[in-house]
């Protein structure tokens, strides 16, 4: 019962691993792992059949039709959006979000740097790229749901995750506060299909998680 | 669910080279991968420290920095107190260094754009980047017969001494087309190269120890606000200070007497106050008869020639006015003039500078410590330029660099031929923003076959390119910066890591050299590698370590150091000139066209289509393009305005804030206008400056009209920016 | 104790070098500012000018925001300083709406007020406050009214509210006027 219960929660988090890997390979700006991290989530669909959440299943299909419209316009877009060379319009920087000024490594930097030097992790390249870009912030996500997925195989009895707490309290304190404005400034600005498809995709999931862990 | 779908029919996905380690979803979530974050190593401190810097910017005060850092991010600047000259202050710019380093919407990649203009822009990799270049280069080479159709158009932006590896990159790739001259400045320095030898003045500390002191046609509390604390402090030790410019600027508003000149007839007032010198005999013969050539033909040219009357109706300066100021000027000792770029500016701008010079030399007012002519000093300019002097490879066909003109710089690029002008690189400039006859550098751009431009934000000039590669901030890189005007020499240390994949321009050329000789050995001699704090201390010779009594450049990692000598410009007496004189008669002026005596040469005049002079000076929260993009400076000031007298408004039914449309034949603009009495009803004013997301150019109304001076010392004459004549009308 | 600024236009030539050094220091908002630089009227003295005044909070001596707030958020120190406590503050705006001199402003990220607290942790130092320490000019100084000879210093330059509401410690020495000729085309 109790090995049952633990392979529906670690299939049910592999799902949304593959869903959070898959954005934080979006905002890594690889175009080549964008397309195989699509196409790696449909595999993964089709391996693994209908979902226990419904919601999921919804974005999954949404995923698998968003593939179909990716274009070169859309990486025209993604650069207009995330990268430059001209003012970004929805940055994908944490404090550039959340400070008055509107700019990065700042005091937010600091705070998300320290949150993973706790967990004992640090951004390569120190320095070079602000820590609380949003594709760092989502590989720490991933990082810690792979913890988490570790710590549940070994444990015997379904006892609190500490990595699934790390998560909760990382996503309430430096996701909750400023993606969804950020995902909206895309929604707002963003014409392409795809990154717009992409950020209401995002913004669902996340709504989704949200929800699904009381947060 | 097709799982076959395949990949190859997504065919605008290009093998990309980009470096992100794309094996974060290799797998479930057991095999998670770092790529962008990576285990902690060693417990580091996180501490604080402080890093030497220094302003590059194209500025009189090139302040020295101190930076603050905390675990690696910059959290502050402030003026360093071991300069008497910066005195721990820096201005509203400095202050916003945080500010321009940190902001979401720096350049931060190689990227570009596939259709100039279109605003689509790829990300590449540095080596695709150089890939591109480098094959553009050599194929230009094969085709042409040699470099020449690559032009540089590089200037102030960065006026870190380590920077004129820019021009390095382009000597060693072979001969090239060059933009040459300055737009600043040249006429002064052709007119002060003709009088003294060189431009040269004395230290700006010593302005103190002026009794009488002519602000002519500058505006320090803008432009060089060091300065104005030197001035307040010699009007505190009973210093008179007089300001002679067309607008009663910050600068005018502290003066004892504040002169309005009719603009560009500044030579006139000069040569009137000469002449009642002359006739009252305030003159110091003794100095003259020693240190000076051509006094008499001088003094003859002012009696045959020149009056005070003729000065005061030329100037509209009241005749009392100019004799009791020549009477004061000449009895007062020691007596000091500040000459200014914006005074220059004029077709006459550079005859203007020699009467003004003459003053100083005929009151003895030369090589004295309060007293003198000051304009410029380039002498502690006198390193090795180690990064600027490389060889041309052989072979690479042509005979020498080929120069244009900086100042007509559209037109010239567009008229090039045999061979024609294909590719330019652009760095530390922003013609499109800043030149005139904007229409013509647009098309200029438009011709290229590839347009390379390095810099840190989008501008306009960046909109126009093919290729822009990031470029690092002054905190990110070392460098060595001195100042065109004070005697202090600031080392730049790295404070911080350089952000995303930005790089110095050294490193650049470093690195497009090894690509160009990965596709053609020897077809470029740049270094292909370096340490970039070795750079710097390459630039330094015997002469500067002489210069700032220093035995090695390690010792400015202490604090910025003050030149020992040469504070006093002229002192020894000894002018630069053919006689080694000071040349009131000048041969080498005739030479270049221009009569060997500073006499008066008429002013442009407005004319009935277009009556009113614009005058586009300099703005108090940016250097030309830079800065005043930046939101904080935005939040003081968003708006650029069109400055009028309330004689102009109401002749044009203008009201105050209303929007106007200033035009002529070559372009206008239309802004919202500003009704003070503090501009002279013959003239408007705009401020030039870059506003984010304005299409407000002052420039779309200036020509390339050029000014006297500036081929000598310069290579090209510079430019007349306030001999705009415009109408306006209500919109 | 009455810590004030001392503004002095006589030296002040709006660079905003000011403004620039407070908000370097805290890393203000770019809309946020905590000091100002006002151009004074053109024609207040007499003849046409480009005068200055930097502003930022006067430290009343009866400071309205102190009496207006509901919160206690504004305690006025033994020196004089008027400051304003974050954890206090319900974001109310009450205190924006009595100050005559519009100091206060609205933090829209924090919901809450902020103003100028004359750098009272740096003065505790030793350190002057940014904004006098940052000034090229030397424009700005803090004198203690209780201990200064005021004799060529104002209390009000033109513009000011009435001073008698709260009264202001900030003081101010009045620009100099030198001769101004102007061409003979301008009457």
């Amino acid at each position: 019962m109790l090995q049952n219960h633990k392979y529906k929660m670690l299939k049910e988090m592999e799902t949304r691993y593959y869903i959070y890997s898959l954005f934080k390979i979006y905002y890594q700006g690889d175009w080549q792992a964008i397309d195989k991290a699509l196409q790696a989530v449909n595999d993964h669909q089709d391996d693994n059949g209908q979902s226990a959440e419904p919601l999921i299943n919804g974005l999954l299909k949404k995923i698998s039709k968003i593939n179909l419209v990716m274009d070169e316009n859309s990486i025209y877009e993604y650069n207009k959006l995330f990268v430059g060379p001209g003012k970004l319009l929805a940055s994908p920087f944490e404090s550039s979000y959340r400070n008055q000024l509107g700019l990065v490594m700042q005091d937010e930097t600091v705070a998300v740097r320290n949150f993973y030097k706790k967990i004992g992790v640090e951004v390569k390249g120190k320095n070079g790229v602000p820590d609380d870009h949003l594709a760092l912030e989502l590989e720490f996500i991933c990082y810690l749901l792979a913890q988490a997925a570790k710590q549940i195989d070994k444990e015997q009895s379904a006892s609190p995750n500490e990595y699934l707490l790390l998560y909760k309290l990382f996503f309430v304190q430096h996701i909750k506060p400023w993606v969804y404005e950020h995902c909206n400034d895309v929604l707002l600005h963003g014409v392409n299909p795809f990154c717009h498809g992409m950020a209401e995709i995002f913004k669902e999931f996340l709504e989704g998680e949200e929800g699904q862990n009381a947060m | 669910m097709d799982k076959k779908y395949a990949i190859t029919r997504r065919s605008f996905l290009r093998n990309s080279a980009i470096t992100v380690a794309s094996i974060g979803l290799s797998g479930s979530i057991y095999e998670f991968l770092f790529s962008g974050l990576a285990p902690v190593t060693a417990a580091k401190i996180s501490d604080v420290k402080k890093f030497l810097n220094a302003c590059p910017r194209n500025c009189y005060d090139t302040c020295s920095i101190v930076s603050t850092v905390a675990d690696g991010i910059l959290t502050k600047v402030e003026g360093s107190t071991l300069s008497s000259y910066t005195r721990g202050k820096l201005c509203a710019k400095g202050y916003s260094y945080t500010r321009s380093i940190y902001s979401p919407d720096r350049i931060k990649y190689p990227m570009k754009q596939k259709v100039r203009g279109s605003g689509n822009w790829e990300r590449i990799s540095w080596d695709e980047a150089y890939t591109e270049i480098a094959q553009k280069i050599l194929q230009i080479k094969k085709e042409y017969g040699s470099t020449l159709p690559i032009c540089l158009n590089k200037y102030s932006g960065n006026f870190d001494i380590m920077h004129y590896g820019i021009e390095g990159m382009l000597t060693s790739i072979g001969n090239t087309t060059r933009a040459t001259g300055t737009p600043c400045w040249p006429a002064g320095i052709d007119a002060q190269t003709f009088d003294f030898g060189t431009t040269y003045c004395n230290d700006p500390e010593d302005i103190v120890n002026a009794k009488y002191l002519i602000i002519w046609g500058a505006n320090p509390a803008w432009c060089s606000v060091h300065s104005m604390y030197f001035v307040k402090e010699a009007q505190k030790r009973g210093c008179k200070l007089i300001v002679i410019d067309p607008i009663l600027t910050q600068t005018a508003s502290q003066a004892d007497l504040y002169i309005q000149i009719k603009p560009s007839t500044d030579g006139a007032l000069a040569l009137g106050m000469a002449r009642y010198i002359l006739d009252n005999e305030l003159y110091d013969g003794e100095w003259l008869a020693k240190n000076s050539k051509g006094a008499e033909e001088f003094f003859s040219y002012l009696q045959k020639n020149i009056t005070v009357e003729w000065a005061a109706q030329k100037t509209g300066i009241p005749r009392g006015v100019i004799e009791s100021m020549a009477r004061e000027y000449a009895t007062t000792k020691p007596a000091n003039i500040w000459i200014g770029y914006g005074m220059q500016r004029h077709t006459n701008g550079g005859q203007n500078v020699r009467a003004i010079d003459a003053l100083a030399a005929i009151t003895g007012n030369i090589g004295k410590s309060g007293g003198g002519a000051q304009y410029a000093q380039l002498q502690t300019w006198g390193f090795a330029y180690y990064a600027m002097m490389q060889k041309k490879p052989e072979n690479s066909g042509g005979k020498s660099d080929r120069l244009i003109n900086i100042n007509n710089f559209g037109a010239e690029v567009l008229n090039a031929n045999e061979p024609p002008i294909k590719m330019m690189w652009i760095a530390c400039r922003n013609p499109i923003s800043q030149d005139p006859e904007t229409a013509v550098v647009n098309k200029a751009f438009e011709a290229m076959d590839l347009v390379v431009t390095a810099d840190m934000y989008m501008n306009s000039t960046v909109e126009m390119s093919d290729i822009v590669l990031p470029v690092t901030t002054t905190f990110e890189t070392p460098g060595v910066n001195v100042s065109y005007w004070h005697y202090w020499l600031s080392l730049n240390e790295q404070a911080i890591t350089p952000m995303y994949e930005c790089k110095n321009d050294v490193t650049i050329a470093m690195e497009l050299s090894a690509k160009l000789n990965e596709l053609e050995q020897g077809s470029c001699t740049f270094p292909v590698s370096g340490d970039l704090e070795e750079w710097v201390g390459k630039e330094f010779n015997d002469a500067i370590y002489k210069q700032f009594g220093i035995q090695d450049w390690t010792e400015l990692k202490k604090g910025p150091i003050k030149a020992k000598t040469g504070l006093i410009a002229w002192q020894d007496g000894k002018f630069k000139t053919p006689s080694g004189k000071y040349e009131l008669w000048s041969d080498e002026a005739k030479k270049f066209g221009h009569f060997p005596l500073p006499v008066y040469t008429e002013e442009l005049q407005p004319n009935d289509e277009f009556p009113l002079r614009c005058i586009s000076a300099h703005w108090k929260l940016g250097i030309n393009s830079q800065f005043q993009n930046l939101d904080w400076m935005a939040a003081i000031n968003n708006e650029p305005c069109l400055e009028m007298h309330p004689i102009v408004a109401n002749k044009f039914g203008i009201k105050d804030k209303e929007p106007v449309k200033m035009y002529n034949d070559i372009g206008y603009i239309v802004l919202p206008a500003k009704i003070t009495e503090t501009v002279s009803p013959d003239i408007v004013v705009v401020y030039e400056a870059w506003y984010k997301g304005k299409k407000i150019n002052v420039n779309y109304t200036v020509k390339a009209i050029p000014a006297d001076m500036g081929k000598k010392a310069t290579g090209s004459p510079g430019m007349a920016f306030h001999d705009n004549f415009v109408a306006i009308k209500k919109v | 104790m009455k810590k004030a600024f001392v503004v002095k236009s006589d030296r002040c030539v709006g660079c905003h070098a000011c403004e620039m050094a407070c908000k370097n220091e805290y890393q203000l908002e770019a809309t946020i500012r905590w000091r100002k630089v006002y151009q004074l009227p053109e024609n207040e003295f007499g003849v046409p000018s480009r005068h200055f005044a930097s502003l930022a909070c006067n430290h009343c001596e009866n400071p309205a925001c102190l009496a207006a707030c509901p919160a206690k958020a504004y305690t006025k120190r033994e020196d004089g300083i008027v400051i304003h406590h974050t954890e206090r503050c319900i974001g109310c705006k009450m205190c924006m709406m009595a100050c005559p001199y519009k100091v206060p402003v609205f933090n829209e990220k924090i919901k809450k007020v902020e103003k100028c607290h004359m750098c009272a942790d740096k003065q505790d130092r030793g350190e002057k406050p940014a904004c006098v320490a940052g000034c090229p000019m030397e424009a700005l100084e803090i004198v203690d009214l209780d201990d200064t000879n005021l004799a060529n210093m104002r209390s009000f330059l033109p513009g000011f509210p009435d001073i008698a509401i709260t009264k202001p410690t900030t003081r101010f020495i009045t620009p100099n006027l030198g001769i101004q000729v102007r061409g003979n085309n301008n009457g």
